[in-house]
C-alpha cells in the first residue's frame, strides 16, 4: 500500500526504493534519496497535517517543518523504536499538535480564524488514489468501536486535543477517557491486524 | 507496573498528553518493556489513522522543502547526549518521582517541585554577587529544579531552572579554555524538533542567565557545543555536554 501511496505529481521521476532502503542514505545526506522519501511520504504527511490543522498556509507551514526535520534527524533514526513511515508520522503529528497548542497558549485564536478566512481557498485537497485502502480499513475498523471509544479517539488524534480536553467536550471523567483512549487504540490495532 | 501510568499508553501515542505527563509516562516506559511492546504497536496502529487522512500537497511545497534543506545541516548521530543512556542510569528513582508528579500535576495542574539543598550549590557554582542573587531568587521558587553534567575534557555544567519564575541560569565550571571567538553555546534540545539556541559565553567559569523559558518548551535535554562564535543557530558537531531535564 505504501507502494502505491506515493503518487504525487512531483517531484517526477522512477521511484525503486522503498523507505527502508531510503533513509540510511537520506541519513548521509543523499538529496535524491530525500526526494524520493519526500514522494512517499508527502501525501501522508500533508494530509495529517491538514486534517489536524485544517488551514491551509498553516498546513504546508507545518509539513515544510516536518520534513525539514526528517531530513535533520534522520541521522539518528533508529529501526528498533518503529518503522519509516511511523516515526516519521509521529513527527507529523506532534508537529501539527503542537502548533495547535502553541496557537492556543498565545491566544492567538482570532488571528488563526483571521487567516483561515482570508487564505486562499485550498482547491488542491485531492485524495490520493492509493489512501483510499487505508480509508476503506480505518473506517471499517472505526465502526467495531462504541461510540465513545470512537469520538474519543478522532478527538485526540484528529482534533489535536488532549485527553483533559476530550474528558471536557464529552463530559467524562479523566479515568475514563484515558480507559477509552487506550481501548479504542487496542481493539483498532487488532482490527487492522498491525504487529510491531 | 502502575496500573494508572500503564493505561496511558493510548494517550501516550496520540499526543493527548500534557508536556509533563508525557515526560512522566516517557519515564514510566523506559523501565516497562511491555508498555514499550504496546507502544510501538498502538503507534503503528495511528500511522494508519494519519494516513487515511492522506491528501495531496500544492506543488510549491516540495520546492520550499527543496529549498530548506540545501541550508540545513543534518544532526550528528547520536554521541554524548545519546538519551537511553542517560535514562538507563537514573531511571529507578525518577520513575518514582515521576509518578508522583504526574499525580500532584494532575491535581493542581502545576509544575513539578523541586526541593534543593542548595548551600553547596552557591558555595560550588555562584561566583559573583548577581549571580548569586539570581541563584537565590531561582532557587527559592517552589518548583526550583538543578541538573548537573560534566563536560567532556573537563569541568561542570550545572543549571537552576524554575518554570514558575520563567527563567534558568547554567553555570560553567571549569570548562576547557576557548580558543579565539569560540564560545560554549547553550540549547534547548526537544525530541520533536531543531535545538533551539539558549545564550552563550565565552569562558571557562561563570553564567549563562535565561530570563525566559518560552523557547524551552518541550525540552528534554540541555546541550552545550562549542561554536566558533556566538550566534550559532544549529548546534556544530562539537558537543561537549548534554544533560537530561526530565
Amino acid at each position: 500500500m505504501r507502494e502505491r501511496a506515493q503518487r504525487s505529481r512531483e517531484p517526477g521521476g522512477p521511484r525503486p526504493a522503498t523507505l527502508d532502503d531510503l533513509l540510511p542514505r537520506v541519513a548521509r545526506g543523499d538529496e535524491v534519496a530525500f526526494e524520493q522519501l519526500y514522494r512517499h511520504l508527502s501525501a501522508p504527511i500533508f494530509g495529517l497535517v491538514q486534517r489536524v490543522l485544517r488551514d491551509p498556509a498553516q498546513s504546508e507551514e507545518v509539513a515544510q517543518e516536518v520534513f525539514i526535520e526528517l531530513w535533520r534527524s534522520a541521522t539518528r533514526y533508529s529501526p528498533d523504536r518503529g518503522s519509516v513511515q511511523s516515526w516519521a508520522m509521529t513527527i507529523a503529528h506532534r508537529k501539527a499538535v503542537d502548533r495547535v497548542r502553541s496557537a492556543q497558549a498565545s491566544s492567538d485564536r482570532d488571528t488563526r480564524a483571521a487567516r483561515a478566512e482570508t487564505a486562499r481557498p485550498f482547491d488542491e485537497v485531492t485524495e490520493v488514489v492509493a489512501g483510499r485502502m487505508e480509508r476503506e480499513q480505518v473506517r471499517r475498523c472505526l465502526g467495531t468501536l462504541t461510540d465513545l471509544q470512537r469520538e474519543s479517539v478522532m478527538l485526540a488524534y484528529y482534533q489535536g486535543y488532549t485527553y483533559r480536553e476530550v474528558a471536557h467536550l464529552l463530559d467524562s471523567p479523566l479515568g475514563t477517557v484515558k480507559t477509552r483512549l487506550r481501548d479504542g487504540l487496542i481493539r483498532l490495532r487488532d482490527c487492522m491486524g498491525v504487529t510491531a | 507496573m502502575n496500573n494508572d501510568v500503564h493505561t496511558l499508553t493510548g494517550a501516550y501515542v496520540l499526543d493527548a498528553l500534557s508536556e509533563m505527563e508525557r515526560r512522566a509516562f516517557e519515564d514510566h516506559m523506559a523501565g516497562c518493556p511491555a508498555c514499550h511492546q504496546e507502544v510501538a504497536e498502538l503507534r503503528e496502529t495511528t500511522v494508519r489513522l494519519g494516513t487515511a487522512a492522506a491528501a495531496v500537497p500544492p506543488p510549491q511545497l516540495w520546492h520550499k522543502v527543496h529549498a530548506a534543506i540545501g541550508n540545513t545541516r543534518q544532526l550528528p548521530p547520536f554521541s554524548v547526549n545519546e538519551p537511553a543512556r542517560l535514562r538507563s542510569k537514573r531511571r529507578a528513582s525518577r520513575v518514582a518521582v515521576f509518578a508522583a508528579a504526574a499525580s500532584i500535576l494532575a491535581a493542581a495542574g502545576l509544575g513539578v517541585g523541586w526541593m534543593v539543598t542548595n548551600n553547596d550549590l552557591q558555595d560550588e557554582l555562584a561566583q559573583s554577587q548577581t549571580e548569586l542573587s539570581r541563584l537565590q531568587a531561582l532557587l527559592s521558587a517552589p518548583d526550583s529544579k538543578v541538573v548537573k553534567g560534566d563536560l567532556q575534557g573537563g569541568g561542570t555544567a550545572t543549571a537552576v531552572l524554575s518554570p514558575s519564575r520563567n527563567a534558568m541560569v547554567t553555570m560553567l565550571r571549569d570548562a576547557p579554555p576557548l580558543s579565539g571567538t569560540s564560545v560554549y553555546q547553550l540549547w534547548y534540545v526537544r525530541d520533536d524538533g531543531p535545538p533551539v539556541p539558549a545564550g552563550s559565553l565565552a569562558s571557562s567559569n561563570g553564567a549563562i542567565p535565561s530570563n525566559d523559558l518560552t523557547p524551552a518548551q518541550g525540552a528534554t535535554k540541555l546541550a552545550i557545543s562549542v561554536e566558533p562564535a556566538a550566534g550559532a543557530t544549529a548546534p556544530g558537531p562539537n558537543i561537549v555536554a548534554a544533560i537530561s531535564l526530565v
